[in-house]
């Protein structure tokens, strides 16, 4: 089971719409069951790394941060996807 | 449609066709004022509103079309809806993400956002809608609010049921 941190500005918003689609990308994947992901503010990020296997963000990487960082920002436009989802399955599979 | 916008409140008073605006501080003004005027969002939704752009900027770069979503914490808002403007002229934001890029945004769709987990469908729906340039493209094409309206419904009930690319 994977923990994925999915965090957004205000931890609401483009962090809801991209757990919507890397759900299903997941699952859709093979991943189904798999993992879990948990929503919050990119200020609470650095401090909740550390328990998470990665964190995917619509904000720039934080610093300091205890876990790999993946873009989500490819998730709201459909435009250059790919390298995040490689990175997304890579580390789903370590 | 009637699921994916049965709580998001649209109308054409929310919605500017041909904005002119020098800066994206003017845009997030002119566009606060629309929704402060219908009584959408509190008056501290509109500073909120451009301070957090500042920090976390939300210009999308959707292919050849700029988009942005400018939006804040939930306590600033009444009424669950967006507001929709298209351009005059492109207007330079900051690319989500990463502040060192600069978008030229045509249409800006600014988000009055109170429940955002019941708005999953909505959020989703919306970001198919930047992935289609034909939709966008159409947008920019109105030349009233009406239209607009009319347009941006009209994705929804086509979208239903299709899958996200």
């Amino acid at each position: 089971m994977k923990s994925i941190l999915l965090a957004c500005g205000s931890g609401i918003v483009t962090s809801t719409a991209v757990n919507g689609k890397v759900s299903k990308i997941l699952d859709e994947n093979g991943f189904k069951g798999q993992y879990k992901i948990t929503q919050c503010k990119i200020t609470e990020a650095t401090s909740k790394s550390s328990n998470y296997d990665f964190l995917i963000a619509t904000t720039m990487a934080p610093k300091d941060l205890k876990c790999p960082f993946v873009p989500g920002v490819c998730f709201l436009t459909g435009v250059n996807t790919q390298p995040s989802i490689d990175k997304i399955f890579e580390l789903m599979k370590e | 449609m009637e699921e994916i916008l049965k709580d998001v409140y649209l109308d054409p008073d929310l919605i500017e066709v041909k904005l002119k605006a020098k800066n994206w501080d003017e845009v997030l003004q002119k566009m606060g004022e629309l929704f402060f005027k219908k009584k959408i969002v509190k008056a501290s939704f509109i500073p909120a509103v451009i301070s957090r752009e500042k920090i976390f900027s939300t210009g999308l770069q959707c292919n050849d079309i700029g988009v942005a979503i400018p939006h804040t914490d939930s306590e600033h808002v009444n009424t669950q809806s967006i507001a929709i403007a298209v351009l005059e002229e492109p207007v330079i934001f900051k690319q989500m993400g990463d502040s060192e890029i600069n978008v030229r945004v045509n249409i800006v769709f600014m988000l009055a956002i109170k429940e955002p987990h019941k708005q999953l469908d909505f959020l989703q729906a919306l970001m198919t809608v930047f992935q289609d340039q034909g939709k966008l493209k159409s947008l920019l094409d109105c030349n009233k609010a009406e239209d607009v309206v009319k347009r941006f419904i009209s994705f929804f009930k086509i979208d239903q049921g299709k899958e996200a690319d």
